[in-house]
């Protein structure tokens, strides 16, 4: 079964209530933005399939041929008035809010997912879950990873997506980056004075870098070997 | 007509049926008198008999609305048995049938406190004082209607309100010809809405009764086990 992590207190209360509702023959809407989790929840009340509302025929099927379903975009249906839900066991996601007359026509119990940014303490065991996964998945140590630099912005797709990102850069070996780089400069090779205008992709990441670990311009420049005023010069043309 | 048919017809009436002493003392009480016990004071009618008692020994019966928790009355029949027996008989309204027989079919076997925390996580009002019995068994309910119910009650409370929990100790109702024992889920905070319409919409789906005082909602529920 997905695992679900409840360490904040609206995580909680919703895990809570889907144990709940797994001994109970009742109707269920999980209330969400995209990313919050629902489909993991759902999974904990029932082990059953998921059907998106969206393609209405495979939808209206489904329903006639299952006792118990979880649909996911039930917002998207629009002829809610025509649907039969009665003595079914039905998990409905929702990215939106749905009217008090929906609602009380077709479940008994509603729970509503916060986003990520109001679910604080569910960010950091979350991120520890995605570093294990992604490592496993990459074949790769599992590293720390600065909470700073995930991006909850779209809530556990982005979060998931920043730390694969962050693992794999940490994984990259030189050949591997010089292979990117082939492969980035493939689509670009018909310009022209290209050596100039690719030349930061090498010298921004390398200085800014330096300028952070060292905070001297002049023991940058003993790092690299250049002269200080083509430190100064780069630095400028750069932007940092 | 012999004895025992009148005693069976005295047991078995539904009206209930009280003999009191010349002190107002019970002497003895029919079944539907027993089951009325377990809403009020008994000796209340005593009072009543008194007043509209015949002068000398036979009966008299007036036409009077007594209503009594639940229980409605629209006569009375009273008089002297004896010297010393005042016996009254009640004439109960017919009771709404959907309260005395349902579709069992539909009631599952309940954890009530699983529902009740269904509820308040439904409706977003997880921070209530909670004073419960901690002894109540499962019993059937109609899952989906009383959620559905609970939920719209929370949800015209303001966040801070409280709920108890308890078993009426001495009172049952009969479902089906069987008797249940009732449990009271009050709750009390301020409402937001108007609760009287809610309470109408509500006593035709769901088989509990519904009363408000003072700020409180009370809940009877019978403990339906068979």
């Amino acid at each position: 079964m997905q695992e679900f992590i409840a360490y904040s207190e609206n995580a909680k209360n919703a895990l809570k209530a889907a144990q709940l509702v797994r001994n109970l023959d009742v109707n269920t809407l999980i209330i969400g933005a995209s990313g919050v989790g629902k489909k993991a929840l759902a999974l904990q009340m029932a082990e059953t399939l998921i059907i998106d509302a969206k393609n209405r025929d495979l939808l209206s099927k489904m329903l006639n041929s299952h006792q118990e379903l979880i649909i996911d975009n039930f917002d998207a249906i629009l002829d809610l008035s025509e649907l039969e839900l009665s003595k079914k066991k039905i998990v409905a996601l929702s990215k939106k809010e749905l009217s008090k007359e929906i609602i009380d026509k077709f479940f008994a119990v509603v729970i509503r997912l916060d986003e990520l940014k109001d679910r604080k303490e569910d960010i950091k065991p979350l991120i520890n879950h995605f570093i294990k996964e992604a490592a496993l998945n990459l074949g790769i140590e599992p590293r720390e990873i600065d909470e700073k630099r995930v991006d909850i912005s779209n809530n556990i797709h982005s979060l998931k997506r920043s730390i694969y990102f962050e693992l794999f850069k940490k994984s990259l070996t030189q050949s591997q980056i010089e292979e990117i780089l082939e492969n980035f400069f493939s689509s670009r090779l018909d310009e022209i004075d290209l050596y100039e205008k690719l030349l930061p992709i090498f010298e921004r990441p390398l200085l800014k870098k330096g300028l952070e670990i060292y905070k001297s311009q002049l023991k940058l420049s003993e790092i690299l070997g250049l002269n200080r005023n083509t430190i100064r010069k780069k630095l400028k043309e750069c932007g940092l | 007509m012999s004895n025992e048919l009148l005693v069976g017809l005295f047991e078995n009436i539904l009206n209930p049926v009280i003999i009191f002493s010349d002190e107002g003392n019970i002497r003895s009480l029919n079944k539907s008198a027993e089951l009325l016990a377990g809403f009020v004071n008994l000796k209340n009618f005593y009072d009543l008999a008194l007043n509209y008692a015949p002068k000398s020994f036979g009966f008299k019966t007036i036409m009077q609305t007594i209503k009594v928790d639940r229980f409605n009355f629209f006569a009375a029949t009273i008089g002297y048995l004896s010297e010393d027996e005042l016996i009254v008989m009640l004439y109960q309204q017919p009771s709404d049938t959907k309260k005395t027989k349902i579709d069992k079919s539909e009631y599952k076997l309940s954890n009530i406190y699983a529902l009740i925390d269904l509820a308040l996580i439904s409706s977003n009002k997880t921070k209530c004082k909670k004073e419960f019995d901690l002894d109540i068994p499962e019993f059937k309910l109609h899952q989906e209607s009383f959620l559905k119910l609970l939920r719209s009650i929370f949800e015209l409370l303001n966040d801070e309100f409280s709920m108890s929990l308890r078993l009426k100790v001495g009172e049952y109702v009969e479902i089906d010809q069987k008797r249940c024992k009732m449990l009271e889920l009050k709750i009390c905070g301020k409402c937001v809405l108007d609760v009287n319409l809610l309470i109408k919409q509500v006593e035709q789906k769901v088989h509990l009764w519904i009363k408000e005082d003072k700020g409180c909602m009370s809940l009877d529920i019978p403990i339906i086990l068979e």
